[in-house]
């Protein structure tokens, strides 16, 4: 097996044992991580009718939800047309690549409407650096807001939109008359280990600001 | 007998040969005797000049030569053997000295029979270039080259590539031969063509040697004509000779009128041969009654010291090479002829075309160095010039050859296809061209029918799937032929049994207006195979036009068949320089719905073929058409694709920035009230 789908299960297995094993630790008291993800799954599809624009929320909130979904499911189709070939030890081409370069713009495209969109609420306060104040003895002022997105999530989400840059760049310019072979070879190695990376802290995102609406509802 | 004459001839102001010049001179003068070469049984050939004189003379002088020649070569201190491992074995031109001036070679012409030919003696007869060229070089070692092993060795490794096409126009035949056993040839002897017979055909573009030379195991074939006509032996001139009025057409000529003997004094320019052995009965031998062939040498060739100045050099010119392998597109013309960018930038065939006495002339494809079991091979191939370099992108091979740095273009596209599939041959168009080469059409010879029309039907360029699994360009041609099918293989008739049986049925040759397919309806060929049946033959059946004709419950079917697959062989030539390479310009070069690289046809060719019929260039390279397709009509969109992303890409980074710049003014502020806060403290 090729030493990057090693790496690639090696990583994913790292995170889905830290997502679980934060279920378990973290879970709201006296409700365990089966609790946790039933409720996700009930929200998530509760979530749906919210995607059809009504008078009720503005044109701005629902393509942002349209994005999120758009997001989520150029994610998934990305991450198994990209990893599934590269873990069995096959390269990525035929109906696969299309499939593959079709959905990488809309991710880049919805990505860069959340970015723009949710960039407010996911801007670092003073109070997600609390550990780190508390260390250097400085006052922590104001507290943490009830609705605030948490350290995790703004951390996850400001990695994605900068990550997202290599990722989409590396391919992008290698369809230009920039980079030789070597350049190009680079750049595929770039795109393979940005997208692993991306796909791990997307886990990480989606799990954070899931856990928090179920546990806020 | 070449052993054992090596310093006889060789030329005398050649530096490579030191000391030996005396002897020589000598042993020339004592040559003039022009006895007859002999074997005495005896084995000297430790001492050259000792073997020389004791062959020459017999052993009734062999104590006083003995004596003699020792003390010369005792006073001359002359060593005999050549210094290199092969010293054992290597006649004195064998051996590289080290002298990059060509060597002069100015030569004692033998006849066949080991006779010296000069004016006055043994006139009339033919120089044999294995005999004189054989006086210092190895022949039998350069009989193992590439050039003269086909028909003698089928068991040479190496990629298919240009087969002989033997065709008629009446019974509608083009079938691609060699002896070489390359999946979709068949062996000459299939279509009853003896070695003399094939020589006869295709021996216009052969070097001699090879099936020219009848094979003494094999029992004589009465339709030969070898007694007459001799042998086609190797003739070294057709490369070697820089000679301006080396008549390479000549050689055509000549073995046309079954002058095979005779072929090689033809082209040299020393002699005119006129005559023909053609109509000369089997049992006719020199001297005979009857008008055979004669040769008339221009004395002022001839030096004073009798030797003929003939200027030969070990690298072949390209003229020499180009007579065999030209080809020329159906529409190129002689004002608008490309010429291949290595030829341009000063490179000679043999640049890279490189062998040793051995002859095995390296053929320059990737897979070549693992064929023929030869690393070296390796530095010979596209690749092994240009696609190494050092660490400041300096070639590192051959010349420093130029490093392609290949920008733009994504990397899938060096394992799935050859460099020559962008870099070699002519653009692609909508449709592979007509071509003419000069082994299948002949080239320069005196026969040549200019028509595209005329058989053999070649087309190029068609993109395919080579033996290495890499996209490159071929010429191919669809072979037609009758054939009988046993044990589900299709093998071809001997062209005689079919106009025997079929002739009545098929056209005239002369009522052809051009030498192309004839006008065979279906019930012609269904009458043919009937006749063929009926003369013995189980299962005829036609090929032609990709399909395998044959008649079943009483009408004429028409049937897929691997046997009516087109020949394929690889084009390497001409290659284009990198500006002129596909993908050069842009992807669409050849992802797009108008490139000829994947959306090219190739027309389906034979005399029961639909004019209008054609097969997808993407099906020669095994690509499936609806993918390839729709991959093409994505590059609609591609630019778009990137103006999106990039904008895109500028919006996250605009977020990005803004709010790491916000997050840096909040630090700021935040660091500014805490040393404030700290002042007003103290």
């Amino acid at each position: 097996m090729p030493s990057f789908a090693i790496l690639s299960l090696i990583c994913l297995g790292v995170v889905l044992m830290g997502i679980g094993g934060h279920m378990i630790i973290a879970s709201p008291r006296g409700k365990g991580p089966l609790w946790l993800t039933v409720k996700g799954i009930c929200w998530a599809i509760r979530s749906i009718p919210s995607l059809i624009p009504g008078r009720d929320r503005s044109i701005v909130t629902w393509l942002a939800r349209l994005a999120g979904l758009a997001a989520v499911g150029s994610i998934t189709v990305l991450a198994l047309t990209g990893f599934g070939p590269a873990v069995m030890g096959l390269r990525l081409s035929g109906y696969l690549l299309m499939i593959h370069v079709t959905f990488g713009p809309v991710l880049v495209v919805s990505l860069a409407f959340l970015v723009l969109v949710k960039a407010k609420t996911h801007a670092l306060v003073r109070a997600n650096a609390a550990p780190l104040l508390a260390l250097l003895r400085l006052p922590v002022q104001p507290p943490l807001a009830p609705g605030d997105q948490g350290l995790a999530a703004k951390g996850s989400f400001w990695a994605l939109a900068v990550l997202a840059l290599p990722l989409t760049l590396s391919i992008v310019l290698s369809m230009f008359p920039l980079f030789g072979t070597e350049g190009q070879q680079w750049m595929a190695e770039v795109h393979r280990y940005c997208a692993l990376v991306f796909s791990l802290l997307a886990l990480v995102y989606g799990y954070t600001a899931i856990r928090r609406r179920v546990v806020r509802t | 007998m070449h052993k054992k004459n090596q310093l006889g001839t060789h030329d005398m102001s050649s530096p490579v040969f030191g000391r030996t010049h005396i002897n020589i001179g000598f042993i020339q003068y004592r040559d003039t005797l022009n006895s007859p070469i002999q074997t005495t049984g005896l084995d000297y050939s430790k001492c050259a000049q000792l073997s020389f004189f004791v062959k020459r003379f017999g052993r009734c002088k062999q104590a006083w030569l003995i004596v003699g020649l020792c003390l010369v070569c005792a006073t001359q201190g002359q060593t005999q053997a050549p210094t290199d491992a092969n010293a054992a074995s290597a006649l004195v031109g064998d051996v590289w000295g080290g002298s990059r001036s060509p060597a002069v070679h100015r030569l004692v012409l033998y006849d066949d029979q080991g006779f010296r030919i000069f004016p006055g003696v043994n006139f009339d007869q033919p120089f044999s270039t294995t005999v004189t060229c054989g006086q210092c070089h190895q022949i039998d070692t350069v009989a193992k080259g590439w050039h003269f092993t086909a028909g003698r060795d089928p068991n040479v490794p190496g990629r298919p590539g240009e087969p002989w096409i033997f065709w008629d126009c009446p019974t509608g035949t083009q079938i691609p031969l060699s002896y070489r056993r390359w999946p979709g040839t068949f062996d000459p002897n299939q279509v009853g063509l003896t070695d003399w017979w094939f020589v006869r055909v295709f021996g216009r573009q052969m070097p001699g040697g090879g099936v020219g030379v009848p094979d003494p195991t094999v029992p004589p074939n009465p339709l030969d004509h070898w007694p007459v006509s001799g042998k086609l032996e190797i003739n070294c001139l057709s490369c070697h000779d820089t000679e301006p009025t080396h008549d390479q057409a000549q050689f055509g000529q000549q073995i046309r009128q079954h002058n095979y003997r005779w072929a090689a004094t033809a082209t040299s320019g020393v002699a005119l041969v006129d005559g023909s052995a053609k109509d000369l009965p089997e049992s006719w031998r020199k001297g005979d009654p009857g008008q055979g062939p004669s040769v008339a040498y221009d004395p002022s060739r001839f030096l004073a010291d009798n030797k003929v100045l003939m200027p030969i050099r070990r690298a072949a010119p390209d003229e020499r090479c180009l007579f065999c392998h030209s080809t020329r597109a159906a529409d190129e013309t002689s004002d608008d002829r490309t010429i291949d960018v290595h030829l341009a930038a000063g490179l000679r065939c043999v640049d890279c075309h490189r062998n040793g006495l051995d002859h095995s002339i390296s053929r320059g494809y990737e897979t070549e160095a693992k064929d023929v079991n030869d690393p070296r091979r390796q530095a010979l191939s596209c690749k092994g010039c240009h696609l190494d370099k050092d660490a400041k992108g300096m070639g590192t091979t051959r010349l420093a050859a130029p490093y392609p740095v290949h920008k733009g273009i994504p990397v899938i596209h060096f394992e799935k296809l050859a460099c020559t599939a962008c870099h070699s041959g002519p653009q692609p168009g909508d449709r592979a061209v007509m071509a003419r080469t000069s082994r299948a059409h002949g080239l320069g010879t005196h026969r040549d029918n200019v028509s595209f029309q005329t058989l053999p039907h070649v087309q190029m360029p068609v993109f395919a799937k080579g033996p290495d699994g890499k996209i490159a360009p071929h010429k191919g041609i669809w072979p037609a032929y009758w054939g009988q099918r046993t044990e589900g293989r299709i093998t071809p008739i001997a062209l005689d049994l079919v106009k025997k049986v079929a002739g009545p049925i098929l056209p005239h040759e002369q009522q052809l207006a051009t030498p192309s397919w004839p006008r065979l309806s279906p019930a012609q060929v269904q009458e043919v195979l009937a006749a063929l049946t009926q003369s013995g033959v189980t299962n005829a059946v036609y090929v032609s036009g990709g399909k395998v004709h044959q008649v079943k419950d009483g009408s004429l079917v028409a049937q897929d068949d691997e046997a009516a697959r087109p020949y394929l062989w690889s084009m390497a030539h001409d290659v284009r320089p990198a500006r002129q390479a596909l993908g050069s310009k842009a992807c669409q070069d050849c992802h797009s719905m108008k490139a000829g690289f994947l959306f090219g046809r190739v027309a389906m060719d034979g005399p029961l073929a639909d004019p209008n019929a054609s097969v997808g260039m993407v099906e020669f390279e095994r690509l499936e058409p609806r993918y390839t397709t729709l991959f093409a009509w994505t590059f609609v969109f591609r630019p778009y694709l990137k103006i999106v992303a990039l904008a895109a890409c500028a919006l996250i980074a605009g977020v990005v920035v803004a709010f790491v710049l916000r997050a840096l003014y909040a630090v700021s502020r935040s660091a500014a009230e805490l040393d404030s806060s700290e002042e007003r403290k103290t």
